[in-house]
């Protein structure tokens, strides 16, 4: 990770650190549901930037961690710590079933596959009623029972954001994570030099499985309801439209698309649908002007900034055009 | 140590390996010739997993490796680069290196040593932090090539390794090879350039649709009038 990345997290982190004593309720919930989307995307990321699977299903994934775990939750009187765990498991444990159905696929094929297994979800989720309570949504516990304040959301939310953004920085950057990288780079290739790319690909789904049933367990437990909304493709198009625009296969990328797009979700939610048309166009100009999304930007400038013979002749602003 | 019997190969209609029997033996450098289309590659791809073979056996160091898949005989030992080049373009050549050294489970230590010193050899020792995509053609068929001796391969094959290659490269390229040789690698190599093959190789073999023509001493087998008309037509 790049020193200018870094400072940036870390600067996030303490802002976020003491927020609560200046914002009302209503930006830590804006921020809550930032941390939701953080996880979601920047574990779809470690699929499909870091592994190159680019899956429609992990928002249904997401789904299935979040009404485990209030099902579990609400028949078995289990506490949501326990039950958004069990959730999770879950979740990777269908995510292993579609990793070793979708093993050979690529592509479109892959796509194609993952949304009509996402479609799957969501309809069964929307008709049997008698388990999920249809369309209406399912009611669950809270996380911390009937306490109102947002205040242990947020931090709890902010830690789980730290725990999988940290575990997936660990995995990306670890022996393992360079080889999933190889086999993005080139799935031959790394056959050829020894990877055992099915292996690898199964436990890249598993886990990021596991992560998005972590966060759809969390918001399952902190919106206290459940509904199949959590599945459209609607949904799944976001989390992708925040990793592709802060960066997919970076690091740092989900994690400002994350937060920016809810930000601007939030400010223009009043346009109904409309606001999905802001996303498009935004996801059009990035890809148009900075391929590699925001992230791919700071790391152009950083890279521009610590060039040794750039910085000797005051080339900066010239290069970075 | 490496033994192919009767291999034979299809596309649709089209006997691209006709039976196709072949030894190497340790530490030799054995040259592939042949005009395009000759199956040269086919061949190549069919002993190191890429291609499973219609008909006939591999052997490795007493082993069938036949129907093992691509992976498993790259950790028995067999490398390889290929034609069109298949790099890990966005990871950095220090990256490149790695892979396939982890997959052998080698000690941090050891692969950083072993990595550097082949980045020595090829001459590439500056460009270790650079993403594998910004090197010339000629660095990359380095990199590749080091790449697969990272898998501490005992038989390496290469495919056309001096495509795209400036000169100076060449020379490199061939002492690093000899060296790598002399402390006992095998190289079986396909390659147009024949200077070049003629200098490398201490065997010869020629092919032409999907058989083996000749099989010898590369002066002899290069000036066969057989392997002559064949590549000529």
């Amino acid at each position: 990770m790049e020193q200018l990345e870094k400072r940036i997290l870390l600067a996030l982190f303490l802002i976020a650190l003491i927020l609560p004593l200046f914002m009302d309720d209503y930006v830590l919930h804006i921020i809550i549901l930032s941390c939701f989307f953080i996880m979601v995307a920047s574990s779809w990321n470690l699929l499909a930037g870091y592994s190159g699977q680019v899956s429609f299903a992990h928002m249904a994934l997401c789904a299935i961690g979040a009404y485990s775990s209030g099902l579990i939750s609400t028949h078995l009187n289990l506490h949501p710590f326990l039950t958004i765990i069990i959730g999770a498991l879950a979740a990777s444990f269908l995510g292993l079933i579609i990793g070793v159905l979708t093993l050979r696929m690529k592509g479109s094929y892959l796509a194609l596959t993952t949304i009509a297994f996402s479609e799957i979800i969501r309809l069964v989720l929307n008709l049997e009623y008698k388990v999920t309570n249809g369309s209406v949504g399912l009611s669950v516990p809270g996380l911390f029972g009937d306490v109102s304040s947002k205040i242990p959301y947020y931090y709890t939310a902010l830690g789980l954001v730290c725990l999988v953004v940290f575990s997936i920085y660990k995995l990306v950057y670890s022996n393992f994570g360079l080889t999933v990288r190889s086999i993005r780079e080139d799935e031959t290739a790394a056959a050829a030099m020894g990877v055992k790319v099915v292996k690898h690909k199964v436990i890249v789904f598993v886990i990021s499985s596991f992560m998005a049933g972590i966060a759809g367990g969390f918001l399952a437990h902190y919106n206290m309801l459940v509904s199949p909304e959590l599945t459209t493709i609607t949904q799944m198009g976001m989390v992708i439209a925040m990793a592709v625009i802060g960066g997919l296969g970076t690091f740092i990328g989900p994690i400002i698309g994350g937060l920016s797009l809810e930000l601007i979700s939030e400010y223009v939610k009043e346009f109904g649908n409309y606001h999905l048309m802001i996303y498009g166009l935004l996801l059009i100009l990035v890809l148009r002007f900075s391929p590699r999304g925001i992230a791919g930007l700071l790391k152009k400038k950083s890279r521009v900034q610590n060039n040794p013979i750039i910085k000797s002749k005051g080339l900066e602003n010239e290069v970075q055009k | 140590m490496l033994k192919v019997e009767g291999l034979t190969k299809h596309f649709g209609g089209t006997k691209a390996l006709n039976g196709v029997s072949l030894e190497v033996e340790k530490q030799e450098i054995v040259g592939i010739i042949g005009p395009n289309g000759s199956g040269k590659s086919t061949l190549l791809h069919n002993i190191t997993g890429l291609y499973l073979p219609d008909k006939g056996n591999i052997w490795f160091e007493g082993t069938d490796i036949t129907n093992l898949p691509i992976d498993k005989r790259a950790r028995l030992g067999i490398g390889r680069t290929f034609q069109n080049l298949r790099l890990f373009k966005l990871l950095t050549v220090w990256e490149n290196l790695l892979v396939p050294a982890i997959q052998l489970k080698k000690p941090k230590k050891e692969m950083e040593e072993q990595a550097a010193e082949l980045l020595e050899l090829v001459k590439l020792s500056h460009l270790k932090n650079e993403q594998a995509q910004n090197l010339s053609i000629g660095q990359q068929r380095l990199l590749e090539f080091i790449r697969a001796m990272m898998l501490d391969s005992k038989i390496v094959f290469l495919d056309e390794p001096t495509a795209g290659f400036h000169p100076n490269m060449i020379q490199t390229f061939i002492d690093t090879l000899q060296e790598l040789n002399r402390r006992g690698k095998t190289f079986v190599i396909i390659e147009h350039n024949i200077p070049a093959i003629m200098e490398i190789s201490t065997r010869l073999v020629a092919i032409a649709a999907g058989e083996v023509l000749m099989s010898g001493d590369p002066h002899s087998v290069h000036s066969n009038p057989e392997v002559v008309e064949a590549y000529l037509g």
